[in-house]
């Protein structure tokens, strides 16, 4: 940047200088000196040294707009050759050659400058701060593609319901919704984002600068603040135009809303993208097993995870629990505390594991309020609470699981049967495992029919004629062949073809 | 150990294993995401291709093959044939033991014992008087009644059941799915055999049937023994702390490292990981055998047996407590179903040392919810013939052995509960309906524990050895 920056201030100053001392030599000053030679002399090596350096990027490439490329080249070029010649006319003494060709530099650099800028800061980043007055002069001198016109006739329109809904709903409803409310806040519904959460509105229609939600979004990803936190998917820049432009635009739950001018629709994200996980942190791994914990992939074709406890159970409370599983959070599907110290607290970071499917909670002091935290999971199917120490009030959380499909309880204080939880109907299998039953022992039919017929279908051998001993019988085709003799049945099965009109 | 030619392509050959192959393979890969752990040789890339529905196996062996005839196949009509000649329609000329071979006749032997229908998720499930409790669990357990196997005597067929093979040096079940689930308590083996001595008519109980075979050897089964050393010379020799044994492991340690360094041999990573589990076992075992944290009314389930060391009770409390604990495959091996002669008395005291025990295992399971992750499979390895061996009394006659068709049940993890499948003949000698092979079981076993049988495998004797050899159709009807 010293490079690109140096030649255009020298030759800015070199003409400032002369401009001076025409005005004071004007004024009747005739000692009134202008630039100095050694300043001409460095603003034409440091022009030289920009010019060459630049045609020199150029070939190696890399910037995509080749006309703005070309045109900042050449004009790069003509003024390092406007400033060799303004300081070989001074050393000449040649007074009109000299001031022709500064003015004549000058006026190369300053459109050279101008692409420049252009192609570092996209187009117009100088005239976009006055966009109503467009200035006609400069495209003169920058003959580059401009806009398509349509595009800024006809913005974009988005809406709440079409956009807003499902980017909330995939990003922020796992924390902000019916399950979880972080912050008092729910985002799943035009009603509750209104509402906002224990820090008030999130919402300043119309001043997205002033909204919680966007200065959620723009915090440093390290920042405590910071929405989504950082351990989580991140939106992408579309995403945040998008929500930007909507609260620009009133924030309405209705109106359609334009996005800012070149701004793109982000994809809506679907809600089988969250099935979508990497792998685990293998350092969270590694705590684990270096606890002898066991981890393990559920199955080689997913990263998530089964994590058991069941080694070093008695070693294992709540703060363990926190500290070795916190990071695995989204990536445990089934996980076996059973017999671990855990209390009720532990459960916190349990309700928030969104993928988990199997939760055996098996003799631990698990109470009804421990249990709660799992009020709403959406995934949970299996529930091992055998052995635990609930009341009846945990039947509130069993009924809130809508993917349940089997819970323990024996010996849990909880006596449930499939009459009081009508989730019967969506296949919940209470299993109190009655161990006294006594399998019931259905009566004997009178007569068990045979499952194949022993009998010969023949009376008479068909190799010889006589009468048939049932001892020396074969099964052909399924039917029982019998014969006169042992020696017979070796005769049959050399030709049996041969026989078969001999059969019944 | 030398790094002979041979061994040092044997190592690069376990393109599954600790070998050169995977080492050089991990390197090209980058890594594998879960490769942080100290644990050594255990390492594997492995768990199961697809989402299991068991996580473990109790395998209760009834070794000496219990009489399908006389237990679960149900066979009314052969009471009319008391005495009578087998039919060469039946018996179709097949091989005989050389016990029996020689017999001038082989008079039908029906079967002493009543059988009642117990209701289960089908038209009801028949079983034998001689297991009342187990008929209580008619409700869970899937009865295969048409199993067949390609051997006629107790140690080929035991391991053809264990290995695939009848030739020994196979790895068996349970090393293969210590190898292909891993260790989920790394305090404990993740394979572990239990013993109980059988009443009648014992055969030898080679350990090679919980052998490893080419599998490395961590894999292999561990023996828990009755009594008060269950795993031998496990604890300290007197006068040897724990502090010192540590150290001493330690240092052991290092120059076991050096060697595999140099020798790139998995059975040294095998020793050194050998030696701190038995270093861990040393605090987890004895916490693992001491019942005295099992409330009354759970050892009165398991019957007064349960006390014993050994028992099969015993036995099948120590199963639970294990799976509790994570133990992959725990094998149960109930010796003294060899019943030639004497079978009504013999039968009836071997069932009486198995029903309630059994029984109450997998209640017990039930009622924690381990029953669900934990795959229990009953089996002789073979059936007994319906003709008696030796002399045939209206009190009394024996039995031999049969391949053509037994019966085994199953239940638990991935398994449909309630019902039965297969058909014989009458005789209960040849299968008419839905024959299911040694190979098949294996894969439909393998399958519920989440592997495919083909996909899992290990390079030997160059080529690609699996459980089910080459042969196996996982047998759906039988999946839950």
């Amino acid at each position: 940047m010293v490079i690109l920056h140096l030649p255009i201030g020298l030759l800015i100053g070199v003409a400032v200088l002369e401009l001076r001392a025409w005005y004071k030599r004007r004024k009747g000053d005739p000692t009134a000196l202008g630039a100095p030679p050694s300043l001409l002399w460095i603003s034409a090596v440091a022009t030289v040294f920009a010019a060459s350096s630049g045609w020199i990027l150029h070939q190696e490439s890399g910037y995509s707009n080749e006309d703005m490329l070309v045109w900042h080249e050449r004009l790069g070029i003509a003024t390092a050759v406007g400033a060799t010649l303004c300081a070989i006319l001074h050393a000449r003494r040649n007074e009109t050659g000299y001031r022709a060709c500064l003015a004549l530099t000058i006026g190369t650099l300053i459109p050279a400058g101008h692409i420049g800028g252009n192609m570092i800061h996209g187009e117009g980043f100088l005239i976009e701060p006055f966009a109503a007055s467009a200035n006609s002069e400069n495209e003169e001198f920058v003959p580059m593609a401009t806009e398509d016109p349509e595009a800024v006739d006809t913005p974009i329109l988005a809406s709440y319901e079409e956009h807003l809904a499902p980017l909330l709903k995939a990003r922020c409803s796992a924390c902000h919704g019916k399950r979880k409310q972080k912050g008092e806040l729910r985002l799943d519904s035009p009603d509750w984002i209104s509402i906002g959460g224990e820090g008030g509105e999130v919402l300043t229609p119309g001043d997205p600068d002033d909204s919680e939600m966007i200065i959620r979004l723009s915090l440093p990803l390290d920042d405590d603040d910071h929405m989504p936190p950082e351990n989580k998917r991140q939106p992408t820049a579309a995403e945040l135009d998008l929500v930007r432009a909507w609260i620009a635009a009133g924030a309405s739950f209705t109106a359609p809303f334009p996005l800012a001018e070149g701004a793109e629709l982000p994809a809506i994200p679907l809600v089988e993208e969250e099935e979508e996980l990497g792998p685990a942190p293998a350092d969270a791994i590694a705590a684990l097993r270096n606890k002898l914990v066991h981890v393990q992939v559920v199955a080689a074709d997913t990263n998530e995870l089964w994590v058991d406890f069941s080694a070093v159970c008695d070693q294992i409370g709540d703060r363990e629990v926190f500290s070795l599983l916190a990071p695995l959070e989204d990536h445990i599907a089934d996980l076996t505390l059973s017999r671990t110290r855990i209390s009720d607290k532990a459960m916190v970071l349990v309700g928030d594991m969104l993928r988990l499917r199997r939760l055996d909670l098996r003799q631990t002091d698990i109470t009804d309020v421990g249990l709660a935290e799992l009020n709403g999971h959406e995934t949970l199917e299996e529930l091992n609470l055998s052995q635990t120490k609930l009341n009846a009030n945990a039947l509130e959380t069993l009924l809130s699981l809508n993917q349940l499909q089997k819970v323990w309880l024996w010996d849990s204080g909880l006596e449930v049967d499939s009459d009081t939880l009508p989730q019967a109907a969506v296949g919940v299998v209470i299993d109190n495992a009655e161990i006294t039953a006594v399998g019931t022992a259905i009566p004997a039919p009178a007569v068990v029919p045979a499952v194949a017929s022993l009998d010969p279908i023949n009376t008479a051998c068909p190799v010889t004629g006589k009468p048939v001993d049932p001892n020396y019988s074969v099964v052909f085709e399924g039917q029982v062949i019998a014969f006169c003799c042992p020696n017979c049945p070796k005769t049959f099965w050399n030709e049996p073809e041969a026989f078969r009109v001999k059969l019944p | 150990m030398l790094m002979t030619r041979r061994r040092f392509f044997a190592t690069g050959a376990q393109s599954l294993g600790a070998g050169i192959g995977a080492l050089a393979l991990q390197s090209l890969l980058g890594g594998d995401a879960y490769a942080g752990s100290a644990l050594g040789p255990t390492d594997y890339p492995q768990g199961p291709h697809f989402r299991p529905k068991a996580k473990r196996v109790i395998y209760m062996h009834m070794e000496g093959a219990p009489s399908q005839i006389d237990l679960f196949d149900y066979k009314p009509g052969l009471q009319k044939w008391y005495d009578q000649e087998l039919p060469e329609s039946i018996r179709q000329g097949q091989r005989l033991t050389t016990m029996t071979s020689g017999q001038s006749r082989f008079p039908v032997a029906p079967s002493l014992f009543k059988f009642n229908r117990y209701a289960n998720n089908q038209d009801g499930m028949w079983l034998s008087e001689l297991l009342p409790h187990t008929a209580t669990i008619a409700r869970d357990m899937c009865m295969v009644r048409s199993m067949h196997t390609d051997a006629i005597n107790h140690e080929p067929a035991i391991t053809f059941f264990q290995t695939g093979n009848q030739q020994p040096g196979r790895p068996s079940f349970g090393s293969w799915m210590s190898y292909g689930l891993g260790s989920a308590n790394s305090n404990l083996p993740t394979f572990v055999v239990m013993i109980t001595q059988g009443i009648g008519n014992m055969q030898a109980l080679s350990e090679r049937f919980w052998g490893s075979g080419f599998l490395p050897s961590e894999h292999q089964g561990c023996k828990l023994r009755s009594g008060d050393d269950p795993v031998l010379y496990l604890n300290n020799p007197a006068g040897v702390s724990r502090e010192e044994r540590r150290r001493m492991l330690d240092l052991v340690a290092d120059l076991n490292e050096q060697e595999y360094q140099r020798s790139l041999d998995p059975e040294v990573r095998t020793r050194i990981s050998q030696y701190e589990m038995a270093y861990r076992m040393q605090m987890s075992v004895p916490e693992l055998t001491d019942i005295s944290d099992e409330d009354e009314a759970t050892l009165e389930m398991y019957g007064p047996d349960v006390r014993k060391p050994g028992s099969f009770a015993a036995n099948c409390l120590q199963a639970r407590r294990l799976a509790e604990r994570g133990v992959r495959f725990i094998q149960l091996y109930m010796r003294g179903w060899d019943q030639h002669n004497n079978l009504p008395k013999e039968l009836r005291a071997q069932c009486n040392a198995v029903d309630q025990a059994q029984t109450a295992l997998i209640k017990d399971l039930k009622r924690r919810g381990l029953l669900d992750e934990t795959l229990v499979l009953w089996s002789g390895e073979f059936g007994r013939t319906a003709y008696s061996q030796g002399t045939l009394t209206k009190e009394n006659y024996g039995r031999d052995h049969h391949p053509r068709c037994f019966s085994l049940w199953m239940a638990g993890g991935g398994i449909q509960p309630g019902i039965v499948y297969g058909k014989t003949d009458d005789f209960s000698y040849n299968i008419i309906e839905n024959p299911v092979s040694v190979h098949d079981l294996h894969a439909t076993l393998l399958h519920c524990l989440g592997f495919d049988h083909k996909r899992i495998g290990f390079r030997a004797m160059g080529r690609h050895m699996r459980l089910t050899d080459v042969a196996g159709n996982v047998v759906t009807p039988l999946l839950a």
